[in-house]
């Protein structure tokens, strides 16, 4: 039997940029054979702002992985979250003929192929084009109409579209790196792959990635793809928030200062407390002393707000009240000390930050900020398995949590 | 009150100041005009003008640096000492230069603080020369998308533009060739609302056109002496690439224009001006036009012509202002009262370096790479 090709996804964070490797062992489970993480330069906001720092990040990523993986990465499944990306609803619809009203895959095809035909925004690149559900005869909502009888067949779809500017620095940035770029897919998508079960998807949850550059979203309501979407604001704001407001010389301090000692919330901390920097974290200037309150205040401000704009959204598109499994947080920024109990406020339903099964992954001190570039590796497998492999046991094990 | 009291000159940064200060010089200080600086030196220099000294502390009056965020939070601490200035005002003229720290940093809260109070504004920002590092270009494209969220009618010249004709003389004498250039013409704009003439146009107009007509605008000025003055004068208005004015005219909403002459200035040639004008316009363009008579202008005639790119009803425009005017929370904020795109390829880094070469993210009309502490005017104990 002939070596597999490893399946390999890429992730180009703000903070972080992840390659991660895997193979379909003999018992048809999709196994993680090689991982590679690098402290990601020359990107700002999921923009790429430097591409030769860029590229470098890639290359050390892929050479991690490659090393654990013993082989050689030569392409990739490019994970991207640009702040530009938004979700469009479509639909297509197709009359079937008097004397034949089975629905068929054809004509199931054809309904796609009418609602993906949609006008998009100028500048923009289609990244998904994602079935929502189908409509017979304007009544029935099903999600496999195959077999079914019908007058009328409409598909619902949702189209996740980006910025062409911003996706081809990025892929350029790969290309440079001599990552050949397989396919796209889009950050939250992935994410949602990979911590999402299929209960929560069918009581209707919200998927929220906090990234470093970015804030990413995805949501299932009605037991449907509803929206995606990201907006370019992540952990990286709420550092800057923090530099500024304290006046301090280092980014890094500032980064120290959000992840020891901050809250999103402002619960149990009184105007006067005050905590201290020691001197490693100020790297070279004195120990110093700040105000705990203002240091939560500064966080706070920053995380409501963002909750608040994705509250917004989901209530333009009229599903704020439909996650019964509520919201499920992922990427770096779900660990920072009080975001669930600030979303729990936010959007009046529980709170979770996502669970990666993985167990490579479960023994790092942070999984879920690695659970869109494990999802992206879970979607990559299944596109080999729809590509003609003929191991459908696959499909079974590797969503055994249910698309 | 009077018209000229209703007015407010403010000139932002070192160019806007100087740009002010030399209207202000002009309407031999009828016209009040103030300086906001960060560089003490300079602003002193100023002499027509109320000084408005931001960032003492930050600075210690040496100027920004090129320091944006630093301009921000500066400014922002100085928004009462703003809105005291814009008391009893119903129009300010903001004159700005883009691309270095002050203006760009400064510019949108006086915007603000204007807007807050209901006070029309129309904003006439400098940009940097082509030959200028890229960094200056790019802040100064992305200042003028938070312009355009703050204020009413934003124009833009290019330094490049402005110094067209005067690109052999000596740097310093094309700054302040420039500078007159573009002083003259906003001095028309003024003149319009306070001087006599055959057409006057009255306050409420302006303010109207200003409201009617928010977004970008293109500013042109040209000027002409004798027999054939108002066809050369109209012919340096149109034929001027860098004014953009002819190529403008064919496909805009609304226009203003101005005319200024001496005495003997002539009905005919008003009539002229206009006649030509219109056959440039689209039929269904709302063209407004009004005459100044300066006595100590002898065969001299000039033209100053601003066209809205957009245009919307004041009807519509004052349900447009309330609506923004009122909101506070731009989380909360209606889709239609922000002007503003959720992820904008946008504005400025008004955050500091960290942001400096990305696209600003723009919600609600607010940057939000400015942090959100600082423009919620939270307490914050940095020490």
């Amino acid at each position: 039997m002939p070596p597999q090709t490893p399946i390999v996804v890429l992730e180009v964070g703000t903070t972080r940029t992840v390659c991660m490797a895997g193979m379909i062992d003999d018992e048809d489970s999709l196994v993680m054979t090689g991982f590679g993480t690098s402290a990601t330069t020359g990107v700002r906001k999921g923009e790429i702002t430097e591409l030769q720092y860029a590229v470098s990040s890639i290359r050390s990523a892929v050479e991690a992985a490659s090393k654990e993986a013993r082989c050689d990465i030569r392409s990739a499944c490019l994970i991207y979250s640009g702040g530009s990306t938004e979700s469009t609803h479509s639909h297509g619809r197709v009359t079937l003929d008097p004397r034949h009203q089975v629905i068929d895959s054809e004509i199931m095809a054809e309904a796609r192929d009418i609602a993906r035909d949609c006008t998009l925004p100028p500048d923009t690149k289609r990244l998904h084009s994602i079935v929502s559900n189908y409509i017979i005869d304007d009544t029935r909502v099903v999600h496999n109409p195959e077999g079914l009888t019908a007058n009328q067949l409409q598909a619902n779809m949702l189209s996740i579209h980006t910025s062409i500017s911003g996706l081809t620095a990025m892929s350029n940035a790969v290309q440079e790196a001599q990552i050949e770029i397989m396919n796209c897919k889009f950050g939250a998508l992935c994410a949602g792959a990979g911590v999402l079960t299929a209960e929560q998807k069918k009581a209707g949850v919200l998927l929220v990635d906090l990234g470093g550059g970015t804030t990413s979203y995805l949501a299932y309501a009605d037991e449907s793809y509803a929206a995606a979407g990201s907006f370019a604001v992540g952990g990286d704001h709420v550092t800057n928030d923090i530099a500024l407001g304290f006046h301090l010389a280092s980014v890094k301090t500032a980064e120290w200062l959000k992840t020891s000692s901050s809250s999103a919330i402002l619960d149990n901390v009184t105007p006067t407390e005050r905590g201290t920097i020691p001197a490693h974290a100020t790297l070279g200037a004195p120990e110093r002393s700040y105000n705990l309150r203002s240091l939560h205040t500064i966080v706070n401000a920053r995380l409501e707000e963002t909750f608040k704009i994705l509250r917004t959204i989901m209530d333009n598109h009229n599903i704020l009240s439909k996650f019964g499994a509520g919201v499920v947080l992922t990427g770096g920024g779900a660990y920072q000390n009080g975001v669930v109990q600030l979303v729990e406020r936010i959007f009046q339903c529980p709170c979770i930050i996502g669970e990666v099964d993985d167990p490579k992954l479960a023994e790092l001190q942070q999984p879920a900020a690695f659970a869109t570039a494990y999802g992206a590796l879970r979607l990559a497998a299944l596109d080999e398995m729809r590509k003609g492999r003929e191991r459908p046991s696959w499909f079974s094990r590797i969503f055994n949590k249910g698309l | 009150m009077t018209s000229s009291d209703r007015f407010l000159l403010i000139g932002v940064g070192g160019a806007g100041g100087r740009i002010a200060n030399s209207i202000a010089q002009s309407t031999a200080g009828r016209l009040k005009a103030v300086a906001i600086d960060t560089d003490f030196e300079a602003v002193a220099k100023l002499g027509l003008c109320q000084q408005i000294r931001v960032g003492r502390s930050r600075f210690d009056g040496l100027g920004s640096g090129g320091n944006v965020t630093a301009v921000r939070m500066a400014a922002d601490e100085e928004a009462e000492t703003i809105r005291k200035l814009l008391d009893d005002t119903t129009l300010a003229l903001v004159v700005t230069g883009l691309g270095g720290g002050t203006g760009s940093g400064a510019t949108p809260a006086v915007l603000k603080a204007a807007r807050s109070l209901n006070i029309r504004t129309l904003t006439f920002a400098t940009m940097p020369f082509d030959f200028e590092e890229t960094e200056r270009q790019q802040l100064a494209k992305r200042t003028c998308l938070l312009l355009e969220e703050a204020g009413d009618v934003i124009v833009t010249a290019a330094n490049q533009d402005l110094c067209s004709n005067s690109f052999d003389l000596p740097a310093i004498e094309a700054f302040a060739a420039a500078t007159n250039h573009l002083a003259a013409g906003l001095l028309l704009l003024w003149q319009l609302v306070n001087c006599s003439g055959y057409i006057r146009i009255d306050y409420a107009m302006l303010a109207n056109l200003l409201l009617g007509g928010r977004g970008r605008a293109t500013f042109g000025f040209a000027s002409a002496d004798g027999p054939q003055r108002f066809e050369l004068a109209l012919a340096n208005l149109l034929d001027d690439p860098h004014l953009g004015v002819r190529s403008g005219l064919q496909k805009i909403p609304a226009m203003l224009v101005g005319i200024l002459g001496g005495e003997d200035l002539r009905l005919k040639e008003i009539g002229d001006v206009m006649a030509r004008l219109k056959m440039e316009l689209p039929p269904d363009c709302d063209l407004r036009m009004g005459t100044v008579m300066d006595p100590a202008l002898d065969s001299t005639l000039s033209l100053a012509t601003l066209l809205f790119h957009s245009w919307t009803p004041s009807d519509a425009a004052d349900i447009l202002i309330e609506s923004a005017s009122t909101t506070k929370d731009p989380a909360d904020a209606p889709r239609l009262a922000s002007r503003g795109r959720r992820t904008g390829k946008a504005v400025n880094n008004l955050a500091g370096d960290r942001f400096k070469s990305t696209h600003a993210t723009i919600y609600g009309g607010e940057d939000l790479d400015v942090p959100t502490f600082m423009r919620r005017s939270l307490r914050i104990d940095s020490n």
